[in-house]
């Protein structure tokens, strides 16, 4: 009897070894190519973690700054910033919009990012906010074009933002929240990653109150197809994407499919032809050194940005691998975002700089 | 009595534990292997095209710099019961010659003279590599498949488009002739993939990854083994202005890089995780970059390698460019070319020049590319 106990326990203990080995992709590596020239952007040094392209404006909004899953608040030194990028011209510079009436100014952190054209025509911000004590709160900024800067209109705490990640607005006042964990500690986190039991979900609020849309699982980035019709939830721990069709009267997402992409997939961007893109780290246990010492140049992950072609059944996807990098150039992708009928592409990173690319090659075939 | 009756005992399970820790670890071993967790996303370096869907398998290639042309090896499938035609043809990769945009694109088959030889049905061709002499002559080596005939064929070109057979060399040591490499006249290099030549004796073999395989070398009368003991040696090329061989690994999934001595015994230099499986090796010679045709995610492959009559299982298929700094203290890999297996499976051969790109696979197309940035990233 005792016998037989020792060998399913043996048995269990292999069967978690590998799938520990394979979730931090020990036998992988990326292999770099581009779409085509890539430069670096001036501007954003520390972080580009989300862009939210305004097509009205030809512009991208692009966060930067992030503290994330901080233990002692004095490492943080940089500062959390919103940086705009023309894209009507190739400028490769990108400049700080200054943020006006914010509560504190030190504590904010921006994480992901959404944006919302109200009836008069303006723009308006929800950005996903950190203070460096790692509390959460949603920040919600009017873009004023004249005097080229952000009105803090209001700042939103809620109980059921445990850890937000992304943003993604449904009106001048609502918006769906993704967590990505419930742990606000690295020990709880690694907990959480090892034993499989994770606590992030999808809230939405509506403008007064919010309530849970999924729970106990990994949401990170969030964002509607053109027709706000499907919902996009990346899964990064589970390396897959939930399809959901959102009703925006009834306030209810149905599972549609689940896209395994065998790699951790961060923000999402719908370009003009309703594909997916996004910015992902191939290679895991490579992600995790270097996301857990930002600071530290001699630590990178790699970069990849893959485009999904949706059939029209939402079931199954044709992925592209538009951009790969080993992180000497891109470290650890997390939003990638085409403009120009699709000819340039944004690349932002977790916590480095932001990179634009031409694409010169096909992308279909 | 009671002593030695306790120690016995603690020695038998000492000995059944130590077992099962040895099992357990092989089965991880084994599974990590397998890429259970890869894939391929995918993406081209500009515009391709299919040049034939004809043969089952276009597995074998090698560029010829005086004439322009890249010379393929047809029909492997038939190595795996596959039914198709075998031959040799020609790519001509000079774009102002005067031909139009259709004929650019087409593959020119060679007769082959045979001179007598008596097994000329059995002519199942894959690796291949080329030689040309001062004078002009540019002969071909080409490996035979054939799961009863495994050989090194010895060919010349003739009047353009024709093959005169020379010479064939047999051997009962030829049990998975993989890929050659020339190094001089009737001079070349050959990887033996494993000890059984195919079917589950084979896979069995890698699954316990007992490194039998073997280049061999041939010095123009004599057969001699030059390295041994290494795990399913495949794709096999030769830097000739540095004097380098390059052998890919694919159960290891990496490529040794040899110095080949005067006397062409060969000296590791060091070996390159690639952390996928290498099938074909393609130098470049004005570089030296090493262009890599391999198979990514090895369960997929096997299982293509099982039922290659089967359209709907697919391998996908790879092409790496790496090229070495500093003597080979480092190297930068990068992927030009990646696909799930849809468009081409299995790729197995490469050969790049003049911002284009022929790949080959096991048991299917041939694709060609242009490359709108082939630079080193």
């Amino acid at each position: 009897m005792l016998k037989i106990v020792l060998v399913v326990l043996l048995a269990f203990l292999v069967q978690y070894v590998f799938k520990t080995l394979l979730m931090f992709d020990i036998n992988k590596r990326t292999y770099n190519h581009r779409p085509g020239q890539c430069r670096k952007v001036d501007g954003p040094v520390h972080g580009s973690e989300d862009i939210a392209i305004v097509e009205e404006l030809n512009l991208a909004f692009i966060t930067s700054g992030l503290a994330y899953l901080i233990e002692d608040p004095t490492q943080v030194t940089w500062k959390g910033q919103i940086f705009a990028y023309d894209l009507s011209k190739k400028t490769y510079k990108a400049e700080s919009i200054p943020i006006v009436n914010l509560e504190d100014g030190d504590g904010f952190h921006p994480h992901g990012i959404s944006h919302w054209i109200k009836k008069d025509g303006s723009v308006r911000l929800f950005v996903v906010v950190h203070s460096k004590q790692f509390r959460h709160s949603i920040a919600i900024l009017d873009f004023d074009k004249t005097k080229w800067q952000l009105n803090h209109v209001k700042t939103v705490r809620d109980d059921k933002f445990v850890r937000p990640n992304d943003v993604v607005a449904t009106g001048e006042n609502s918006f769906l929240v993704s967590n990505d964990g419930g742990a606000q500690t690295i020990i709880g986190n690694a907990i959480e990653m090892f034993t499989g039991f994770f606590k992030g979900g999808l809230v939405y609020f509506d403008g007064k109150n919010s309530h849970y849309l999924l729970e106990n699982t990994v949401a990170n980035g969030i964002i509607f197809s053109r027709d706000r019709k499907t919902l996009f939830v990346s899964h990064f721990n589970q390396e897959t994407i939930g399809v959901f069709a959102w009703d925006q009267k009834k306030i209810t997402i149905k599972k549609i499919s689940e896209i395994e992409t065998l790699t951790g997939c961060y923000n999402f961007f719908i370009d003009n032809e309703d594909n997916l893109w996004s910015g992902c780290h191939p290679v895991l246990k490579d992600a995790l050194g270097h996301l857990g010492d930002a600071t530290n140049p001699n630590l990178y992950s790699q970069s990849q940005v893959l485009r999904f072609k949706f059939s029209s059944d939402l079931k199954s996807t044709e992925m592209v691998e538009v951009f790969s990098d080993d992180g000497r150039f891109t470290a650890a992708s997390a939003i990638a975002a085409t403009f120009d009928n699709g000819k340039q592409l944004l690349i932002g990173t977790v916590f480095r700089d932001l990179t634009h690319c031409d694409i010169d090659v096909p992308l279909d075939f | 009595m009671g002593l030695q009756s306790a120690a016995a005992h603690f020695i038998n399970r000492f000995i059944i534990w130590i077992t099962i820790f040895m099992v357990a670890c092989f089965l991880l071993r084994l599974l990590v292997v397998l890429d259970l967790n890869k894939r391929v996303y995918n993406h081209t370096p500009g515009p391709c095209r299919v040049l034939t869907d004809n043969y089952k398998g276009t597995a074998g290639m090698t560029y010829v710099e005086s004439q322009k042309r890249v010379y393929i090896t047809l029909g492997y499938g038939r190595a795996h019961d596959l039914k198709t035609k075998t031959g040799i043809a020609f790519y001509k990769t000079n774009r102002t010659d005067g031909r139009s945009q259709q004929e650019m694109y087409d593959l020119i088959e060679m007769t082959i003279n045979w001179n007598g030889y008596e097994y000329k049905k059995e002519f199942i061709p894959t690796g291949i590599d080329s030689y040309s002499s001062s004078n002009g002559r540019v002969l071909l080596y080409v490996i035979n498949a054939h799961p009863n005939h495994q050989c090194i064929h010895f060919f010349q070109i003739v009047e353009s488009s024709k093959l005169n057979h020379r010479k064939a060399i047999c051997d009962p040591s030829f049990s998975s002739l993989q890929d050659i490499a020339v190094v001089g006249p009737d001079r070349l290099f050959v990887t033996n993939m494993a000890a059984f030549g195919r079917g589950w004796a084979q896979i069995l073999e890698f699954s316990l990854q007992t490194g039998q395989g073997a280049v061999y070398y041939y010095d123009g009368s004599k057969l001699s083994t030059a390295a041994s003991s290494l795990i399913a040696p495949t794709g096999i090329g030769y830097d000739a202005k540095r004097r380098i061989l390059y052998v890919g690994s694919m159960i290891r999934e990496s490529i040794f890089a040899y110095k080949v001595a005067k006397d062409t015994t060969l000296e590791l230099l060091y070996e390159m995780m690639l952390l996928t499986s290498p099938i074909g090796v393609f130098v470049e010679s004005k570089t030296g970059d090493i262009w890599i045709a391999a198979h990514p995610v090895i369960h997929e492959s096997a299982w293509h390698y099982t039922h290659p009559e089967n359209q709907n299982i697919h391998s996908p298929s790879q092409i790496l460019r790496i090229r070495i700094q500093e003597e080979g203290n480092s190297w930068v890999t990068t992927e030009p070319y990646a696909n799930d297996g849809a468009t081409i499976s299995a790729s197995s051969s490469v050969v790049f020049t003049d911002e284009q790109m022929l790949i080959g696979s096991s048991f299917g197309r041939l694709l060609h590319c242009d490359l709108t940035h082939s630079y080193i990233t």
